[in-house]
């Protein structure tokens, strides 16, 4: 029992790390950037590269896969979503074009590294730790430890400073916040970008949980996806619970019922939690005039 | 108005990458397109393939395969004098995109394509089959999803790679017995082809008097401590894993993290990665795996050679030969049929195709045949699999690309 809880908890903090990922960039442009899997993903490949393959010292391999996530962060706002936003004047079908750049960032990694599994290293401890009757690989420690600092952290970052209240006020209603001054092109431009950059750190971080999988891309996405909407839009916090609850029902599907039920379970559990709490279990409640 | 131009061409490339999330790329890499001399047009074949997506790994080698195989065949005119061209389409590894992109190329193609590559894996192929049947095409893939061409009934026109998923695991089952294990752990992907060997492998354990005990994960996981861990409590003597990718990493890992040093036996296609790029050496330790006929050094093989030289070079990664060999394959199929039948229709096709005995040319196994009754290979046996060691497919034939 203690290992099936562990283990969902470690599969539910990798999607809880693509669920922040996704809130960064929803938060102050309302578009969910479906790109942020595969971004996640670039990010194991990166860090493959840099070091493994190019054996750059760890600090520096950091850094780098963090910019690499960014470009491509940077890249999917201006060719997949800014676009729309000249075309049309709103982002109605920014999901889409999001879907198109998550394509696109997929079949580079296959054209560049191929389809076959890549072992990404862990620059950290390595031997496992037993405790309350489970066993602990230390990146798995470090990954869960990352989803709780993460969420806290951007949870604080986003009510308490300037910044993160302007991106609210955005979230809020876009046109009195431009009114206000608040430039809301800079601001989309730097919540992707951002994003981009989380992304690619969680993908130096999970990839030697994951291996770097090109195929991966699409169900951290999907189920990063069905964390934010397990969690609430636009909560770290419930991003954080809403992936955990995914990673253990999943596991526990899995591990007593069989496989074919993970899915099952997590969908009906998604269906009567939002038929129960649309707004998810961390989203705030919407006031309307009637 | 420069930033309006500016705007376009940015709203254009938009425009492209969300075509592209239509997941349908349709490419004619037309390896040639020439219909010089006797040739009244190209031989087309429409390659149904995942490109990206979870069976990619598949995907992409096969094309790779039938890339390299046209490209042979041509440089020496071509069958029945006709260049081959290859279109390439991506189902994103989902059956469903698979038979909406078929039905919407063979309706608003009738007649172009001499033949399909029906998908890169068991489950898309058996949800091509009844398209197939319906447009009367000739058509090959690596396999049917479960045994459905083993009655050629069901698949009229449609000849698969490989044989019986029982034929390895006769093999695999014999490797355990020999071993003198009376009771095993099975672990296994929730994927259609492994679960096709599943149910070929239960009675060929209970045949050898193996008792087993099996455990199952979904394709999404990445942690299978839990099933390792219960395989473990049950006190298995040995466990047999059906992973693809990855999965045979999260296998090793999950052995390791426990503690547990219990012989572990891999099946084919967990062979389909180099098994000892996932872990430490340290954790190869009593691990074997089944390799197919072309990863057996010790047998000649001149069509892998001609594979690794004439397949286009746009990846990066190895050749698998196992997998590239079966999309070489199916246009080894097409030009003997062809050769057999002097006629490219898919009646002709198909009434050849059940004649040949096919030992030249061939990568992935020695000799490939079907019957008017099974549409599946029955010169495959048992005797092309052989259980070796982990860790020593670097001495096999998966070749560096880059």
């Amino acid at each position: 029992m203690a290992i099936t809880i562990w283990t969902g908890l470690v599969l539910g903090s990798i999607y809880a790390l693509v669920a922040t990922g996704f809130t960064i960039a929803m938060i102050p442009t309302g578009v969910f950037n479906f790109a942020q899997g595969a971004i996640t993903v670039g990010g194991t490949f990166v860090s493959y590269q840099f070091l493994v393959s190019s054996k750059v010292p760890t600090g520096w391999a950091l850094v780098l896969t963090a910019l690499a996530g960014a470009v491509l962060g940077l890249l999917c706002e201006v060719l997949a979503v800014r676009p729309l936003r000249w075309a049309r004047g709103n982002l109605d079908n920014a999901l889409v074009t999001t879907v198109g750049a998550s394509t696109a960032i997929v079949g580079f990694i296959g054209v560049r590294w191929g389809y076959l599994p890549l072992q990404v290293p862990f620059p950290g401890p390595t031997r496992n730790l037993t405790f309350l009757g489970t066993v602990a690989d230390p990146v798995e420690i470090f990954t869960v430890a990352a989803a709780v600092v993460s969420a806290l952290a951007l949870e604080g970052l986003f009510r308490y400073t300037r910044r993160g209240q302007a991106s609210l006020a955005v979230a809020e209603d876009r046109d009195p916040a431009m009114l206000r001054g608040i430039n809301v092109s800079r601001l989309s431009l730097v919540a992707f970008t951002a994003a981009g950059a989380f992304g690619g750190l969680v993908g130096f971080l999970i990839g030697p949980i994951t291996y770097a999988n090109a195929s991966y891309g699409a169900t951290v996405a999907l189920y990063g996806f069905v964390a934010v909407a397990f969690g609430g839009e636009g909560s770290f916090i419930g991003g954080l619970l809403g992936g955990w609850v995914v990673g253990i029902v999943a596991t526990f599907a899995t591990t007593y019922l069989g496989a074919n039920y993970s899915d099952l379970a997590v969908l009906v559990l998604l269906l009567v939690t939002l038929a129960l709490r649309p707004r998810g279990l961390g989203g705030a409640a919407r006031a309307r005039s009637v | 108005m420069k930033k309006r131009r500016l705007g376009a061409c940015v709203a254009a490339l938009a425009v492209a990458a969300s075509a592209a999330a239509c997941a349908s790329s349709s490419t004619s890499t037309g390896t040639n397109t020439s219909t010089g001399g006797t040739s009244t047009g190209a031989i087309n074949v429409l390659d149904v393939t995942a490109t990206s997506g979870a069976t990619a790994i598949y995907g992409v080698q096969e094309t790779l395969g039938l890339q390299g195989a046209a490209a042979y065949y041509n440089a020496q005119g071509g069958i029945l004098g006709r260049k081959i061209n290859i279109t390439v389409l991506n189902d994103n590894s989902d059956p469903a995109t698979a038979t909406s992109l078929v039905t919407q190329q063979l309706t608003s193609n009738p007649g172009k394509y001499t033949m399909v590559w029906a998908g890169e894996e068991g489950t898309v192929s058996a949800a091509l089959i009844p398209i197939l049947k319906r447009y009367n095409v000739f058509a090959t893939a690596v396999n049917d999803g479960d045994n459905a061409c083993a009655q050629a009934s069901a698949c009229p026109n449609i000849f698969v790679q490989s044989g019986t998923t029982a034929a390895a695991e006769v093999t695999d089952a014999a490797a355990l017995k020999k071993a003198g294990y009376t009771k095993i752990g099975i672990i296994a992907d929730q994927v259609t082809y492994d679960q096709s060997e599943l149910a070929s492998m239960q009675p060929d354990l209970q045949q050898d008097g193996i008792s087993y005990e099996t455990v199952t994960f979904p394709p999404t996981a990445v942690s299978l401590t839990p099933e390792m861990s219960k395989l473990k409590s049950d006190g298995v003597q040995a466990v047999f894993a059906l992973a693809l990718g990855p999965a045979a990493g999260y296998v090793l890992n999950a052995r390791s993290a426990l503690g547990w040093s219990v012989p572990l036996e891999f099946d084919v296609t967990g062979s389909s990665t180099d098994i000892s790029s996932l872990v430490p050496v340290s954790d190869l330790n009593n691990v074997t795996e089944t390799i197919q006929y072309c990863e057996d050094i010790n047998h000649a093989n001149p069509a892998f050679n001609a594979l690794v030289k004439d397949a286009p070079h746009p990846l990066a990664g190895n050749i698998i030969c196992p997998i590239a060999g079966d999309g070489w394959g199916g246009i080894v199929l097409l030009a003997n049929a062809a050769e057999k039948a002097k006629s490219l229709t898919p009646s002709a096709l198909s009434t050849a195709a059940t004649t040949l005995k096919i030992s030249t040319n061939e990568v992935s196994n020695s000799t490939k045949c079907w019957t008017s009754t099974d549409h599946e290979d029955v010169c495959e046996g048992p005797s092309y699999y052989e259980v070796v060691p982990a860790g020593k497919l670097t001495q096999t034939r998966l070749y560096p690309l880059g």
